[in-house]
């Protein structure tokens, strides 16, 4: 993206100066490594820090001020990103030039706040606040068990084990250790030992952005980022049962491909051609021609070097269903896909790229994965333009399937 | 017809067309993308209809009409996009059907698509079949999340007569009934060019767009429209029953409170859509009393959420949470409802920009101009004067609504949890 500015001081920033927004969009994030030692507290430190801070040692008292400031948005959130752990600030406030307003430099300082000045005393959080929390957190793990697409999702990939497995919200045992010290022992880790990345979109300029963020300048330590090893794994199927109407299939396959190569791209064409759009072969195939799913689609995820397929089937079509699926994925090892087709996925994938542009969210987004891909938008075009069927076909052979997940609707 | 909207920063071109169709076209400075609704007034409620004579439909047909449009004589219309590197969509609510395309390349090519397909009915026996186990399968999938459940279940509850109870997509059942000429039948009687809105925005010269869009309308043919009526529903205020319990395989119980409305249509159903939203922010809110004391007790929590739906003919306010303690949360906030309102200037004021903020906010985003602004075009209103009917709210309006909404007779309260 033209326009982006990249730069260090301690922390390391990317600005897109933009006056067509009607808002700015900064998020500040801090990314350690990945362990299953210290996810639980980790998860939950978000939604402890984003409530209250010292000054406004409550939801209704530090939320007063946000909806002043036009409803500056103010998010916390944790997420896995390959073998880091990620823990996100996110603030959204209206342009000052609309408003007429100096709401930035206001909602700035809020978030200030909530880093440098949290609701804490003593090195423990509020424990009556950590108390309402765990109990919260305790319910969103158990709620997964109610979405059923997540569920599936996530008994698949505890089936693949590594970085996979760890459970994004830490497990239910591993709350029962979790206390007012430990989490303010992690906010502690976090703020000194983790990288932090500072991104701005928006009617601003870099030293404005300097200049505002300054006061975190003395947090964190530039860290290397890790990757995901390939994990070598065996065949592993398991089928459950509950009381479902829909049956959930869910298919993993190990993709031998290097998250910072060429090759990392030209796989979104794969993807794109085997189920990421509606003209995908799994689209096509398990739903328009054999009416046997609503949806059947498949996802890249390079970091984890996976390609994941669902879809949402009756019990009674199973087997058929992974048949077909099989026989798509030795079409694409055959080369066995039209022209129009290809040219329409590198359509798609040039529209994908040209847009996130327009949205600050997606650009902030973008601008924190291309950290990890050593391409900029345009090289990545003229990847996707230069890939051909033979280079399909190749990427089709480094793909294997190594989990079967099926949660079956029946009488359990 | 050009008007500015300083107060949000944005400029309109709006016409209608010699065959009824309105265009509404907005350039967006600097964004690489164009996206399009063709949105036709016509949704699930839409059962009972008269063009020559009264007829009644499947339950579940507006939305599986939307599915068979994108398929052709000649293919697959979501291929025509693809190939045209837009990425294409549609989807049916209660009271609309919209087809959509997002585009950075030949927007001229995907809008004359977009407009072609939606205005050329094409169905046969066969193909409605085939899609009756997809559509099928969409069913079931609906019918496993709690959510949705909980939703029907207690607008089921609340409406006695009106079609807003019925499941937008219909049943196995309803859409088994489902014929070829249904489809021609409902096509006829909505897709007319008077029934419509297109809404185009982005990177777009409106000028040059409404040129196309007038070239390609006008080298069609459209018989006269042929809609006379629809039905008129006698809904009376109070809710149908108070409370429904879906059993079902849940971790946590889910609970839905309703409140049903008195509808209003045009710029004063936006007034008191306004009122209401004003009044749900302040009374539930993180910051308002209500929710600290209910935090502190540990019955409310980041699963809360309230909202407002308001269209021409139903209206109703919905609060929604998951708890183990369902019947502590139901309680406690419907006696705290039924109590006298009090509430200052202050947090009005407050209120109100936050609301203006979170529109402001909302208009980074093309999706949303086309889908809203098509939505309160559709009901007689228009967006962009939002920020100037919120201005002019008072508390009176405010004291008006929570007494009309919040009474006994009108609520209704629906729970999922296990058997």
């Amino acid at each position: 993206m033209k326009g982006i500015e990249q730069f260090r001081e301690k922390l390391h920033y990317s600005v897109y100066p933009t006056d067509k927004f009607k808002t700015t969009t900064c998020l500040v994030s801090f990314s350690a490594p990945l362990s299953k030692e210290t996810i639980a507290d980790r998860a939950l430190l978000p939604y402890i820090m984003e409530k209250s801070t010292e000054a406004y040692p409550s939801i209704e008292l530090f939320h007063t001020p946000l909806e002043e400031l036009y409803d500056a948005a103010l998010y916390a959130g944790a997420s896995k990103v390959g073998k880091e752990h990620v823990i996100q600030f996110q603030l959204e406030v209206v342009s000052d030039g609309l408003v007429g307003e100096p709401v930035l430099s206001r909602a700035i300082k809020l978030l200030e706040e909530v880093l440098l000045r949290p609701n804490a005393y003593d090195g423990a959080f509020q424990p009556l606040i950590v108390e309402q929390e765990l109990r919260l957190q305790r319910q969103r793990i158990e709620s997964v068990y109610d979405d059923k697409m997540r569920f599936a999702q996530q008994r698949l990939q505890e089936l693949l084990g590594g970085e996979l497995a760890i459970p994004s919200l830490g497990a239910l045992d591993q709350l029962d250790a979790v206390t007012p010290r430990t989490l303010y022992a992690a906010y502690e880790s976090m703020i000194r030992h983790d990288r932090i990345d500072v991104y701005v979109v928006g009617d601003v300029d870099r030293a404005q952005v300097t200049e505002a963020f300054a006061p975190l300048e003395t947090l964190g330590e530039p860290l290397e980022r890790v990757y995901p090893e390939p994990l070598a794994r065996e065949f592993q199927r398991l089928e459950e049962e509950q009381a479902i109407n829909q049956s959930k299939l869910h298919l993993a396959y190990a993709v031998d491909v290097d998250p910072k190569s060429e090759d990392a791209v030209r796989m979104q064409v794969f993807n794109g051609l085997f189920g990421g759009f509606p003209h995908s072969k799994l689209f096509m195939n398990v739903r328009e021609k054999e009416s046997l799913a609503y949806y059947a689609a498949s996802q890249y995820s390079s970091l984890s070097r996976m390609l994941f397929v669902y879809a949402g089937i009756d019990a009674s079509n199973q087997a058929k269903t992974e048949q077909i699926i099989d026989a798509q994925l030795t079409d694409m090892r055959a080369g066995r896909f039209d022209d129009v087709t290809l040219e329409q996925t590198k359509e798609m994938l040039y529209h994908q790229r040209r847009q996130l542009g327009d949205n600050p969210r997606q650009l902030i987004a973008w601008m924190s994965g291309s950290d990890i891909r050593p391409f900029s938008l345009d090289e990545e075009m003229t990847i996707i333009e230069r890939t051909t069927r033979e280079d399909v076909a190749a990427l089709a052979h480094r793909i294997d399937l190594t989990a079967v997940y099926c949660l079956k609707g029946g009488t359990a | 017809m050009k008007i500015d909207f300083p107060h949000v920063g944005e400029t309109l071109h709006h016409t209608v067309l010699e065959n009824g169709l309105t265009v509404y076209l907005l350039k967006k400075i600097g964004y690489e993308k164009t996206y399009a609704t063709f949105t036709t007034k016509y949704g699930s409620i839409d059962r009972r209809f008269k063009t020559e004579e009264w007829v009644e439909v499947p339950d579940g047909i507006a939305h599986f009409l939307e599915h068979k449009m994108f398929e052709k004589e000649d293919g697959d219309v979501f291929q025509k996009f693809g190939q045209l590197g837009a990425s294409a969509n549609a989807f049916t609510s209660f009271t609309r059907t919209a087809y959509l395309f997002g585009a950075t390349s030949n927007v001229e090519a995907n809008l004359t698509t977009l407009l072609d397909f939606v205005q050329t009915p094409y169905f046969t026996e066969a193909s409605v079949e085939k899609e009756k186990g997809i559509i099928g399968q969409e069913i079931q999938m609906y019918q496993d999340n709690p959510g949705w459940r909980l939703y029907f279940g207690l607008i089921e509850a609340m409406y006695e007569d009106h079609p807003v109870k019925i499941d937008i997509a219909g049943t196995i059942e309803s859409i088994g009934h489902i014929t070829a000429d249904d489809l021609y039948a409902c096509h006829r009687a909505f897709y007319h060019p008077s029934n419509m809105v297109l809404f185009v925005v982005g990177n777009i010269d409106p000028d040059t767009v409404l040129e196309q869009v007038k070239a390609n309308q006008g080298g069609k043919t459209f018989e006269p429209p042929v809609l006379q009526a629809r039905e008129q529903i006698e809904e009376p205020t109070a809710v149908k029953s108070t409370e429904r319990i879906i059993e079902m395989d849940v971790s946590v119980p889910k609970v839905m409170i309703g409140y049903k409305d008195v509808p209003r249509a045009g710029a004063d159903g936006m007034k008191q859509e306004l009122a209401v939203e004003l009044l749900m922010h302040a009374l539930f809110d993180t910051t308002a009393p209500l929710y600290a004391e209910l935090y502190a007790e540990g019955l409310i929590d980041d699963a809360f959420s309230f909202d407002y739906t308001s269209e021409e003919t139903f209206a109703f306010a919905v609060l929604s949470m998951e708890t183990p303690h369902v019947d502590s949360f139901v309680s406690r906030i419907t006696t705290a409802l039924e109590r006298p309102l009090v509430l200052d200037e202050t947090t009005l004021e407050r209120k109100k920009r936050m609301m203006k903020g979170q529109f402001l906010k909302a208009l980074n985003s093309p999706e949303f101009i086309a889908n809203q602004f098509s939505r309160y075009a559709l009901n007689g209103g228009n967006m962009f004067e939002l920020p100037e009917l919120l201005d002019a709210i008072t508390l009176d309006d405010l004291y008006a609504a929570y007494a009309r909404l919040f009474q006994a007779d009108r609520r209704t309260v629906c729970i999922v949890k296990k058997p």
